[in-house]
């Protein structure tokens, strides 16, 4: 698929608002530029979903929302904005890695990301990848990978949108971006900032008292093409956030946390003969403080500062044969209270490698191996398939080891850390079947995933909480995906996205499902668009899940549909106005994705999105 | 002259049997409830949901596994990590250290009375004292300089006095009038505060040289199990220690130093001039003057982790800390022998009996 042609069907999807790739080459040639290239380059026999910026303006501003209403990824959320880990494809939440314009962001201290913790304002597209992706993305990425991505235009653009969203609670959604572009240069500018009262009403009479929140979220990304040859990147990020956690009843101890985070890429491409190369230089600076009662100015904090080389090489054997080298190096030095301070290195050598066979035919294959001193680096691969066996079928397979490391609570926390830990190990293969017709497209993936050495925190008999090696966990499930649309007279552009997951994740001693992991997880999205006026419904099912170890039923918490609609009618010559206003939870469902943590009720926004 | 003999007999039987009964009838009447004759069991609950309390029947046959909801099916619950109870004559009191309040139930019908919710910080236990309740705050985690005891007035359910006693404290128990407030948490801290509820300050501080992991008075002694760590060990070790202090002249002596342990002696409680403490999750009995470590453990708990540990009325009680789903309780003989497990609520930290 060439550059020309995607771009052309991006334009297409763009009203449909997803846009499914199955593989892009890029090369400096491109006039869009995305830097986690290996996500378009190396998923051969799997499918990668991406959510385009019209997708992101259809959702709230916390990245929890986005997924959870547009992808098979479940997610335990305690209350609106409130911490949030996910659970992808039946795993546990430091298992599905996040990844900043290629670079793993899960947090050093706990090994996840807290998708609260993260405003969409900041990005141009967002992707989404099932299954293991270790020998690219390092640590975490077993369940599957979320890509937050700053593309990067060389071409003639100057180009302002500003989004400004106003809804119950006093919720405030601004969003600005800005572009610019010339063949030689482009610089990509994104501000946004969302905050809350979140004082919603439970549906037993309560209040969700103390749940305000306020974030904003700086991201620049900046190209220069020196020459033909080289080319020279930057991208950063700042986000400041503060969030108070809410409180189930009022007398209750009020908390807050506060994030302040940065990261920093420099990379400089250079290609001569059939080498390209590129290097990067990246520096993360992880820093949260938490008030454990607002009633006293003491915090308890964590930070880590995280250093990255990576040199990358690939070398076009033939037109059709590309090896690739990564070469990693990860220094953090991080400190916190109760962990003291430590420094971890790790050096990673990866070897990649791509094949198209045949025109309907390709294959590709990945190693890596780590080297550190803080713990058992396992030997790491992947290797996956695709063939097209007409234009309307094709079938991917694809199989790897992927492990999440033990992090720096696991590893320093002080009386209970345990140096002695293994990574945790997954072996899984998964096989997916792609069906399109005219402009229909269904992907049906099934998947098996084995589990070991699953690090969790159990009180020895002297009552201290320590982390050991103790599970083993199969999953395995189905997960599917159905995207469409249609254009009558011209006028009338109806478009459909849906996505199903059914998923059993079971602790292979005891037989159990693991808590927190539905069986089944349904989101669909309609759009339909008239001449200015243009509607979105969006519906979300989550099934019953278990909160006990034991599955005791007693305790399950309930299935629930969500629905939110929305609709917005452009003004203007060139229709660069657009008024709009949104119901979200229409069916004024009550509904928890955590043990007594209600979600909101029926509620408004209102949004204006001016492009210039 | 047999039969003349009998019911002479059966007379004096008659006239006995009749003055029993008119006894009887002047006695105050036994309270009436469903959980009269039994425990209770407090359970922490999850981090995201609700304590509760389980009742179990002093008989071990029956039990209810959430008694407040059977009772009170449209209050609101007990709150997050159900800590401990404590009872005056009619009613308990059921302490929530995560949500800052305390629920009153009638304490042998467990109906719902009232709340306490204000003025608590992390409240953990409580006693009563001349008709006012003492409960201890832990407040700030890191400091133990603002842990405080409230007193509360029993009539109108409010705090009528707050007093600072600038130390970690825990867990209390009143012997002779005097309040002795355990002036540690989780190991951490080695004084036991004497409180004084006629003038509600802090009359005597005890000092024990380990830190102080809990402590019984008996006979004028108080009888505290310490411990200190051993230092260049890796997994490190610690020694605990009995120390006893004479409650007349503040002197200290130790009575027995145990052996070094990653795993060491805890929950030391006294019934019948006997002392029982726990090791992991074995059993230990010695006499009240013994100076030596027994050789032998008396029982080990079936768990592994013993949470909740009690000795009342020649019985054992321990309770197995699972925090991810509904645990059980062991109910042993003091000579060791199982009587009962029983299923309970999520994390049972403690047996209150009525």
């Amino acid at each position: 698929m060439n550059f020309r042609f995607n771009y052309i069907f991006v334009g297409i999807l763009l009203c449909a608002g997803f846009l499914y790739s199955q593989e892009r080459t890029v090369t400096p040639l491109d006039s869009v530029y995305l830097t986690d290239s290996k996500l378009k380059e190396y998923s051969t026999g799997r499918d990668v979903l991406t959510l385009s910026d019209s997708i992101l303006y259809q959702n709230r501003a916390l990245l929890t929302n986005t997924l959870n209403f547009n992808t098979p990824i479940y997610f335990k959320e305690n209350g609106l904005g409130m911490v949030s880990s996910p659970s992808f494809r039946g795993t546990t939440a430091s298992q599905t890695a996040v990844l900043w314009n290629g670079i793993n962001i899960n947090s050093q201290f706990n090994g996840q990301l807290d998708f609260n913790t993260i405003n969409t304002g900041a990005y141009n597209e967002i992707s989404v990848r099932g299954g293991g992706g270790s020998v690219v993305y390092g640590t975490g990425a077993i369940g599957g990978s979320v890509h937050l991505n700053t593309t990067l235009s060389f071409e003639k653009l100057h180009e302002h949108n500003l989004f400004l969203q106003y809804g119950s609670y006093t919720t405030r959604d601004a969003r600005y971006t800005f572009k610019l572009g010339t063949d030689q240069w482009s610089l990509n500018l994104a501000l946004s900032r969302n905050s809350s009262d979140n004082d919603y009403e439970y549906p037993n009479g309560g209040e969700n008292l103390n749940g305000q929140f306020e974030n904003t979220a700086f991201n620049v990304g900046l190209g220069f093409k020196i020459n033909d040859k080289n080319s020279i990147r930057i991208f950063s990020e700042l986000f400041d956030g503060e969030r108070h956690f809410s409180l189930i009843r009022a007398s209750e101890t009020a908390t807050k946390y506060q994030d302040l985070n940065s990261k920093n890429l420099l990379e400089w491409e250079s290609s001569f003969g059939d080498f390209i190369s590129v290097t990067r230089l990246a520096y993360l600076d992880e820093h949260y403080k938490y008030f454990g009662n607002l009633n006293y100015d003491s915090f308890t904090f964590g930070r880590a500062k995280t250093f990255i080389a990576k040199y990358d090489l690939s070398y076009s054997v033939l037109d059709n044969l590309t090896l690739n080298t990564v070469l990693t190096n990860t220094n953090t030095t991080g400190e916190g209270s109760s962990l003291g301070e430590n420094d971890r290195n790790i050096f990673a050598a990866a070897l990649l490698m791509k094949h198209q066979l045949a025109s309907d035919f390709k294959y590709e294959l990945g190693f890596r191996k780590e080297a550190t001193a803080n713990y058992d680096s396992p030997f790491l691969f992947s290797v996956g398939a695709t063939k097209d066996f007409s234009d309307f079928f094709s079938l991917n397979v694809n199989a790897s080891r992927n492990f999440r490391i033990p992090t720096y609570n696991d590893l320093y926390w002080s009386s209970a850390g345990n140096p002695d830990l293994l990574p945790e190990k997954s072996l899984q293969g998964q096989i997916g079947a792609v069906f399109n017709y005219r402009s229909l497209r269904l992907n049906i993936t099934g998947y098996y995933n084995s589990v070991t050495d699953m690090i969790r925190w159990l009180p020895g008999s002297d009552g201290v909480w320590r982390p050991v090696n103790e599970d083993e966990v199969q999953i395995y499930g189905l997960e599917s995906g159905l995207n469409w649309f249609k254009t009558f007279k011209n006028k009338h552009r109806f478009s459909l996205n849906a996505t199903y997951a059914y998923t059993i994740s079971e602790n292979k001693e005891t037989g159990y499902q693991l808590i927190y992991v539905p069986f089944h997880k349904v989101t669909a999205g309609m759009n339909y668009n008239y001449k200015r006026l243009h509607t979105n419904l969006q519906f979300l099912y989550v099934g019953e899940v278990f909160t006990r170890s034991d599955n005791n039923s007693r305790y399950n918490l309930d299935p629930y549909t969500v629905g939110n609609f929305s609709m917005g009618y452009r003004f203007g010559k060139s229709e660069q106005f657009e008024l709009g206003g949104r119901i979200n939870n229409f069916f004024d469902a009550e509904y928890q994705s955590v043990e007594n943590r209600w979600m909101p009720g029926r509620n408004f926004t209102m949004y204006l999105n001016f492009k210039l | 002259m047999k039969i003349n003999k009998l019911s002479l007999l059966a007379l004096l039987g008659v006239f006995i049997l009749n003055s029993c009964s008119n006894d009887d009838d002047n006695l105050e009447p036994l309270p009436e409830g469903d959980y009269t004759d039994g425990f209770f069991v407090t359970n922490e609950g999850m981090f995201e949901g609700r304590g509760t309390v389980s009742f179990i029947s002093d008989d071990l046959q029956t039990s209810d596994i959430d008694v407040y909801s059977t009772v009170n099916p449209s209050e609101s619950d007990l709150g997050q990590f159900v800590q401990s109870i404590f009872f005056d004559e009619d009613n308990a009191y059921v302490i929530s250290n995560g949500s800052n309040y305390i629920t009153v139930v009638d304490r042998y019908t467990f109906e719902y009375i009232g709340v306490i919710d204000s003025e608590l910080s992390i409240p953990r236990y409580g006693e009563v004292v001349n008709g006012k309740a003492y409960v201890t705050n832990q407040g700030d985690f890191s400091t133990g300089a603002d842990d405080y005891v409230v007193v509360i007035d029993l009539e109108t359910l409010t705090v009528e006095n707050t007093l600072i006693i600038g130390n970690k404290i825990d867990k209390l128990e009143e012997e002779d009038g005097l309040i002795y407030i355990q002036g540690s948490a989780f190991n951490d801290g080695n004084s036991i505060n004497v409180l004084d509820p006629t003038s509600n300050s802090i009359t005597t501080t005890y000092t024990t040289e380990g830190s102080l992991n809990s402590f019984d008075i008996e006979d004028g002694f108080i009888y505290a199990l310490t411990r200190k760590d051993v230092e260049g060990t890796d997994p490190l070790e610690k020694v605990a220690y009995l120390e006893k202090i004479d409650l007349a002249t503040g002197n200290r002596s130790t009575q027995i130093v145990f052996s070094q342990a990653t795993s060491v002696a805890k929950n030391l409680t006294i019934e019948d001039d006997t002392i029982y403490y726990m090791i992991g999750t074995s059993v230990y009995k010695i006499a009240l003057s013994t100076s030596e470590e027994p050789l032998q453990d008396l029982l080990t708990f079936s768990g592994n982790l013993a949470y909740g540990f009690d000795v009342e009325d020649d019985r054992i009680f321990i309770a197995q800390g699972t925090f991810d789903s509904d645990s059980f309780v062991e109910i042993y003989s003091t000579n060791g022998s199982l009587l009962k497990n029983i299923t309970v609520g999520l994390g049972p930290n403690g047996f209150y009996f009525n």
